[in-house]
């Protein structure tokens, strides 16, 4: 059943009788919604004026349902005749219901009559694999209510003459719009964007504590969104790959079409220095405070930046580098070693989602045997064998003679997003919904689970997850405070990730000779680094205290309608009076129903960052060569990269392959 | 119930509310010669006492008399390779330990200093621009550099001991001078630094 608009006539009436009988319909435009009380049908069509539902003893889950799978909702039109509801067959202290209805409605209808948040992030992501980052950043901009002048406030709007940004989002919108710039080749724009997310993580990561406490009060997706600790890492790690990609185009060791847009009045120095800038800053101070306030989280360390960082010493020309910078670059080739190790013991075993990265990548031990030689020839050798290098794989630790050498570097995919586990309780005799078969295949599924005297379901993407969260077991006396009058409805909702798929090999690269001559060169790289297992190890970390905080939140909003519905059922055993207790019942429910709607899940991530980095290092003579990836359709256009002897050209790639 | 209630919610909401806004940004100007000492690791306090430490004995030593009594004037010295060997991969800003250094050997008047390699290679660029850009009359000729007579080279090495919540860092920087002409080894001295730091 679908939202209609312009239905007349809109009817409806509720009546409840002294034998505890409720009587309910509504009628719009031939359609009608029905209200069910553990049973159905209970007012099935448009020709149930008059139909009763028994509310016996006992308790009762009643549901207004409008046919939308999972969704407690309203027929089309409801909202109009919520207003219509006729006074004289309620007593006066049920008037304010009606109003409640009207919001429980509203809320519901919000979600069925424009585009869901879900369908805004993946017109994003389809027209940023399509190239059109244009479309991309308008969905963005619609996503999250934020515009700066010349940008579409929404999808074929005119270019905006204001600005509006929604604080709220404001992290989300930058990072966001900062990538796709990235994405785009416009490097200035992407700067903007990446330079005021990196102010706002500075701003928010000190707050978020405070954050987190203020949203055991309200829904979390009403606070502003502060970030994952990756998602802080990699803001400074876009920062840093597109001032390497501007150095390299302004010097000419990149080229090939299409060229990025660069910032007007820089030189070279100028972008090695905004580069050295940024991975300074994301490796000895985020990185820094990442590793004070990650606990015993996953995501502690980031080794690949720090490989980025070790590798920007040798990407230099000369001129530019100094003893400082050598010193720094040699320290993150060397702290690189021990960063994936560690992670490697935390997260090889990863409860639930893969690690991709399967050993201590080569490319990154090569950096730091080749680095470490280079600065301390003397100490090397003690210094590789503490790191667990073989004698033989000390002879690999030179720079090749008279040649160059090309750090390649694959952004793949798209980083999986969160999406929303809904759950509920189950009235005796229930069962859930089942998933579709669509829904199957997207990885939806349905749980039961028990909370104590508390039947309960899980529904949404690897739901099964349930089983395994240690829940707090809700005694039967607790469940009849919280539903008093024997109905509630109670549900919440929070982020989960679908299950973890093997990501497929990774891509070959090849490098070909740009003039006559010269055989192409071929290597294949290797994960580097693993996004997507950051995302999901991030949120794994976080369920426990998301779980409680939902759980506490949403019984505190239950134990307020219980409150008022228990003092009008007090008041109608006072006055004998059915018709009261009846209310109470049906204050239980439309607040309850009312919170349960407004208990949404905070599905809110950077979704256009890559699933993975893979990378490899390829040593060549001198001269130009082209870098292609992959052969089959939909890779990345070709590169052309000019090497220098003794000297490390970077070249990032952005592919979408799954 | 009813009031337990009441003061359940009220007690979050006040709670929630009381905390929201208490995240303002504070600065504070700080004497920048303080002893600030936040996460253990190396800062410019730790610079600044081994300037202090090093610099006086490196300008007592013998060398220096034995070498103004042979030349008649004051030696020349470059600051060469400067190593920081630390166990957990600590970055060291060479640059400002060295400017420690350089601000007292300058200072003493007893040393003549000449910039680091890469700086003078820099400035050879610069002349090679002046020769096609620059009047004849602000033209800086090349081949007039004060050559150096010694290497200034340093070394940090660093040992950590942790039991617990409980650290201690330890800094031993060595500090020597090489003879460029002869690759003597003319003067070799270190001092100690160490932390107890506890989380």
């Amino acid at each position: 059943m679908g939202t209609q608009t312009g239905v007349e006539p809109a009817t409806s009436r509720a009546t409840i009788s002294r034998s505890n009988q409720l009587s309910y319909w509504v009628r719009a435009g031939g359609e009608s919604w029905s209200l069910s009380a553990g049973r159905k049908p209970a007012v099935p069509a448009a020709s149930s004026e008059g139909q009763a539902i028994g509310l016996g003893p006992g308790r009762r889950r009643l549901r207004i349902d409008c046919g939308i799978p999972g969704r407690v909702a309203t027929s089309p039109g409801l909202e109009r005749p919520c207003h219509r509801f006729r006074p004289s067959s309620i007593p006066a202290v049920v008037r304010p219901i009606p109003a409640v209805i009207a919001i429980v409605a509203a809320l519901a209808f919000a979600g069925c009559g424009s585009r869901t948040y879900e369908q805004h992030r993946d017109a994003v992501l389809t027209n940023a694999t399509k190239g059109d980052f244009a479309a991309a950043a308008a969905e963005v901009n619609a996503l999250y209510n934020s515009h700066e002048p010349g940008d579409q406030e929404e999808p074929g709007d005119k270019p905006s003459s204001g600005r509006h940004l929604d604080e709220q989002q404001l992290l989300l919108w930058r990072m966001e719009r900062g990538a796709l710039a990235s994405l785009a080749g416009d490097l200035p724009l992407a700067d903007r964007h990446l330079s005021d997310a990196g102010r706002v993580v500075d701003e928010r990561r000190s707050k978020d504590v405070l954050a987190q406490a203020a949203s055991f009060v309200a829904n979390d997706t009403v606070r502003d969104y502060a970030g994952r600790l990756f998602e802080h890492a990699q803001v400074d790690y876009w920062r840093a790959i597109n001032a390497l990609i501007a150095a390299q185009r302004r010097e000419g060791v990149l080229g090939g079409d299409p060229a990025p847009k660069l910032a007007d009045g820089r030189t070279a120095e100028d972008e090695w220095n905004r580069a050295v800038n940024a991975l300074r800053k994301l490796t000895m101070v985020v990185l820094t405070e990442t590793k004070d306030t990650a606990g015993n989280d996953h995501y502690r360390d980031d080794p690949f930046c720090r490989i980025l960082a070790a590798a920007l010493w040798s990407a230099m020309p000369v001129s530019a580098r100094s003893g400082a910078d050598e010193q720094f670059c040699d320290a993150m080739a060397g702290s690189a070693m021990t960063a994936y190790a560690a992670e490697r013991k935390r997260m090889g075993h990863g409860d639930g989602y893969r690690y991709e990265v399967k050993r201590r990548p080569a490319v990154a031990e090569k950096l730091f045997l080749r680095h470490a030689k280079a600065y301390d020839p003397t100490g090397f050798a003690d210094r590789a064998s503490r790191l667990g290098f073989s004698a033989a794989e000390l002879t690999q630790a030179d720079w090749p003679a008279g040649q160059g050498s090309v750090l390649v570097l694959n952004h793949v995919g798209w980083i999986t997003r969160p999406r929303s586990l809904d759950i509920g309780f189950l009235v005796a005799g229930g069962h859930p919904r089942r998933p579709t078969p669509e829904e199957r295949a997207d990885g939806i599924t349905c749980t039961t689970f028990s909370m104590g005297a508390l039947a309960m379901y899980a529904f949404g993407p690897g739901s099964e997850i349930v089983r395994t969260w240690r829940v707090v077991a809700v005694p039967g006396e607790a469940a009849r405070v919280l539903a008093p009058g024997g109905a509630a409805i109670m549900g919440l909702s929070v982020p989960v990730h679908p299950h973890d798929r093997p990501v497929p090999p990774p891509a070959q690269v090849t490098a070909t000779p740009a003039g006559a001559g010269g055989s192409p060169v071929g290597a294949t790289l290797e994960v580097a680094c693993d996004l997507d297992g950051y995302t999901r190890a991030t949120l794994k970390d976080d369920q426990p205290e998301v779980l409680a905080k939902t759980i506490t939140r949403a019984v505190a909003k239950q134990l307020a309608g219980a409150v008022a519905s228990k003092a009008i059922d007090d008041a109608g055993k006072k006055q004998n009076d059915p018709a009261v207790r009846a209310l109470a019942t049906l204050v239980n429910i439309t607040w309850s129903a009312g919170m349960t709607a407004t208990e949404n899940a905070d599905l809110r991530a950077w979704t256009t960052l890559p699933d993975r980095i893979e990378a490899t290092l390829i040593d060549l003579p001198p001269g130009t060569y082209d870098l292609r990836l992959g052969s089959g359709p939909g890779q990345p256009p070709a590169q052309r990269v000019t090497v220098t002897a003794g000297r490390l050209a970077i070249v990032p790639f952005r592919s979408f392959t799954p | 119930m009813r009031s337990v209630a009441i003061a359940l919610i009220a007690t979050t909401c006040a709670g929630g509310l009381a905390l929201v806004g208490c995240g303002e940004t504070e600065v504070r100007r700080t004497d920048a010669n303080a002893v600030r000492d936040l996460s253990g690791q190396w800062n410019k306090t730790d610079s600044q006492k081994v300037a202090n430490d090093l610099v006086p004995q490196i300008l007592s030593g013998g060398w220096l008399s034995e070498f103004e009594g042979k030349n008649g004037r004051k030696p020349v010295l470059r600051p060469g390779k400067f190593v920081v060997r630390t166990q957990d991969n600590e970055v060291i800003n060479q640059e400002i330990v060295f400017d420690a250094f350089r601000e007292a050997f300058i200072n003493s008047r007893k040393v003549t200093l000449i910039v680091t390699r890469t700086d003078a290679a820099e400035a050879r660029e610069d002349r090679k621009d002046q020769d096609v850009h620059a009047s004849a009359s602000t033209r800086k000729e090349s081949f007039q550099e004060t050559a150096a007579d010694f290497l200034l080279t340093a070394q940090i090495n660093s040992q950590d001991d942790q039991s617990g919540k409980k650290k201690q860092k330890y800094y031993k920087i060595s500090m020597s001078l090489v003879d460029v002409k002869t690759n003597e080894q003319v003067w070799l001295k270190s001092t100690e630094i160490a932390k107890d730091v506890e989380r």
